[in-house]
């Protein structure tokens, strides 16, 4: 697997290097800020783009711009956007347009070699890898015994997982074959059953995905 | 020929302080005691009306400066004064000496009042007053003789004779108040406080400055106003200063007028050097005590918890199955990096730097467990307006979630016309308090700190409302 990545700090761009070495992976580029990593993106089109949020010259949010330009331009190439913090609106932007070939992880996930591979493997493959906080900061630890995905029925997992692939309701209902009622209801029963608050941005659609790819 | 010359007297300087002094009493009522005097000289009158001078002067007296009986205490010897003439009726002497006791027992009680009342005592009126009293209570029962008779004329034609040199030296100090507009030109620091106070002979006198919440002086300390003395200073139908005097002082309403316009330009140059003192000190304790939590946090966490790691991983050197003990060392790295992490967020928010106001609060809004709607419309922002703005956001959107028991909040952060508006508004149970723990008191602090303006309104709801200068 190829994989080229942006990551301002010397230490931790070497760092990341001889991790990603050591795990296989075959690194065609290493770089300091945006603009090379898109560079390198469209020159070599790597299986999977590793991008720290800060970057120069501005070290604000560089890193997610680049982030969302190289999955519209380059869908093939999966983007891992690492961060010393995980913010919730940052994910909703993320997963716009799908939860393929995407992730969104805190750089401690990735100090540990064994974690770091699973979610650069996860992103290559067109999976997806979401830190955990981001449902934690949301919905609390989950104290039930019992895992809510598994109450929902065979249909509601149906939507759910085309709701993953970044499907509108209307995609959903023509891929199942059923009304876009039908599946506005099984969306309103997925959300409850994950008791999801209701927000009027809507973040529940993105944060019933994310549940699920956490499952 | 004598008595008559001496109502006279009483009669043209009461008429001539009614004119110089239209608002007072006093004119009017000493010019009643002339007139009453006059009558009894012109043959005999009924007892009561015949020494009905003597109960008007007593008022007067009582009264004066303004002729009004403002105190219980000038109430009661206004009333006593006039029963007196009833009690005359019956037995002259013993009339005199009740209403002459209540003239001396409402002078002495002034005297223990306040220095400033103390000094209207010497004043040349209640001096000359005073000196004719205790003349007539001495000479009185020896009126018959010559000599008594004559003394006793002199004493009382010395009270008109007081009362215009009182006039004249009240015109005196309204001179006194425009040479304080001449010397307020240059006015040391704190010098308006003590030219007000030689002006107004108050040297108790104090001058606080309007701080937007509170009045504070020169040095930016709290200055505290007293209910009944103390008189407001506006500038332009601003808000301006206060001064904290003598409540004697309100006995000359026109005199404290005079001094306040004629200071009011000084007094609005100072309010300027006292504002901008109380915001450097609120700055520094802000900053002082952001300082000292920093500093328990980097002790108490991070120190604490690093030096744990050396000392994991010379145990890890030591052992021989050192990887439990290498994998225990990168736990507890990583749970210093979440203490830095949190230490951070609470220095300066990093979203703040990720994405500005508008993304910052989106944020907050996000994770609410209580949904909020969010209208922002910000430019480019000054950063420590920005930071302000959103903990007040953040500080808000906690206090919706713990106590307002609220099903929707929204946000407003909007700039126009100069200044940023936050606003945080919930449709809860209210009862936010400002006085009570440590959050909303600070954010009022530091919106303050940046010239800005904080309110919480629980009556409907909680809005928590701040306005921040960004021009």
């Amino acid at each position: 697997m190829r994989v080229t990545l942006a990551e301002d700090n010397t230490l931790l761009r070497e760092g990341l290097v001889r991790l990603l070495d050591e795990a296989g992976f075959t690194v065609v580029g290493a770089h300091d800020d945006a603009a090379g990593l898109l560079r390198s993106v469209a020159e070599h089109r790597p299986d999977v783009a590793i991008v720290d949020i800060r970057l120069p010259p501005t070290r604000t949010d560089e890193g997610l711009r680049a982030a969302g330009r190289i999955r519209r331009l380059h869908p093939g190439t999966g983007v891992l956007v690492l961060s010393q913090y995980v913010r919730l609106t940052y994910t909703v932007e993320l997963l716009d347009g799908g939860a393929k070939g995407v992730g969104y992880l805190l750089k401690d996930r990735v100090t540990d070699l064994a974690e770091l591979t699973a979610a650069v493997r996860q992103v290559g493959g067109g999976g997806a890898a979401f830190d955990p906080i981001v449902i934690d900061q949301l919905v609390g630890r989950r104290d039930r015994p019992d895992d809510p995905l598994n109450e929902l029925s065979e249909r509601e997992r149906a939507v759910l997982s085309l709701m993953a692939e970044g499907r509108t309701n209307q995609a959903i209902a023509t891929r199942l074959g059923i009304a876009e009622r039908t599946v506005e209801k099984h969306c309103s029963g997925i959300f409850a059953k994950l008791t999801l608050p209701a927000h009027p941005d809507d973040h529940r659609r993105v944060l019933a995905v994310l549940r699920y790819l956490n499952g | 020929m004598g008595e008559s010359l001496v109502g006279a007297a009483y009669l043209v300087a009461g008429i001539v302080g009614w004119v110089v002094q239209p608002r007072y009493r006093a004119g009017p009522l000493l010019a009643g005691v002339g007139a009453l005097w006059l009558l009894t000289k012109f043959g005999p009158a009924p007892p009561v009306i015949g020494s009905a001078w003597a109960a008007v002067l007593g008022h007067w007296l009582i009264t004066f400066p303004t002729g009004r009986a403002e105190t219980t205490v000038r109430r009661a010897g206004v009333g006593v004064v006039y029963a007196a003439l009833v009690v005359a009726a019956i037995e002259p002497l013993a009339g005199l000496a009740v209403g002459g006791a209540a003239v001396v027992a409402v002078q002495v009680i002034r005297w223990r009042g306040s220095a400033a009342a103390r000094r209207r005592v010497f004043s040349p009126v209640t001096l000359t007053g005073l000196v004719a009293v205790v003349t007539v209570l001495g000479l009185k029962p020896v009126a018959a003789d010559p000599t008594a008779e004559a003394l006793l004329q002199v004493a009382f034609g010395l009270v008109p004779a007081g009362y215009l040199a009182g006039l004249f030296h009240r015109r005196m100090r309204r001179g006194a108040v425009a040479d304080l507009v001449v010397r307020l030109g240059d006015v040391q620091a704190n010098g308006i406080e003590a030219e007000l106070a030689a002006t107004l002979r108050d040297p108790a006198l104090r001058v606080g400055y309007w701080a937007g919440d509170r009045y504070v002086d020169l040095a930016g300390r709290e200055v505290q106003v007293p209910e009944g003395g103390a008189t407001r200073v506006d500038r332009a139908g601003e808000r301006l200063a206060v001064l904290v005097h003598d409540p004697v002082l309100f006995e000359e309403p026109e005199l404290i007028e005079a001094a306040c316009a004629a200071a009011g330009l000084a007094l609005w140059n100072e309010r300027l050097a006292a504002d901008l003192r109380l915001r450097i000190r609120q700055a520094r304790e802000a900053t002082e005590a952001e300082r000292r939590r920093i500093e328990r946090d980097l002790h108490d966490g991070v120190q604490q918890r690093l030096l744990s790691i050396p000392m994991t991983l010379s145990l890890a050197e030591a052992s021989r199955d050192p990887a439990p003990l290498i994998r225990e060392a990168r736990h507890a790295l990583l749970a210093v990096l979440g203490d830095l992490r949190a230490l951070t967020q609470g220095i300066h928010p990093p979203v703040l730097t990720e994405r500005g106001l508008a993304g910052a609060v989106a944020e907050l809004a996000a994770l609410s467990p209580v949904p909020v709607r969010v209208t922002a419309r910000v430019g480019d922002l000054p950063p420590e307006v920005e930071t302000v703005a959103y903990y007040v956001v953040a500080e808000g959107l906690a206090n919706v979630s713990k106590h307002a028991g609220a099903t929707e909040a929204v946000v407003r952060v909007v700039t126009a016309g100069g200044v940023l508006s936050v606003e945080i508004r919930d449709d809860g149970v209210g009862g936010a308090d400002t006085t009570r723990g440590t959050g909303l008191r600070g954010l009022a602090e530091r919106v303050a700190v940046c010239g800005g303006t904080f309110h919480v309104d629980d009556r409907a709801g909680t809005v928590v409302r701040a306005v921040l200068p960004c021009g």
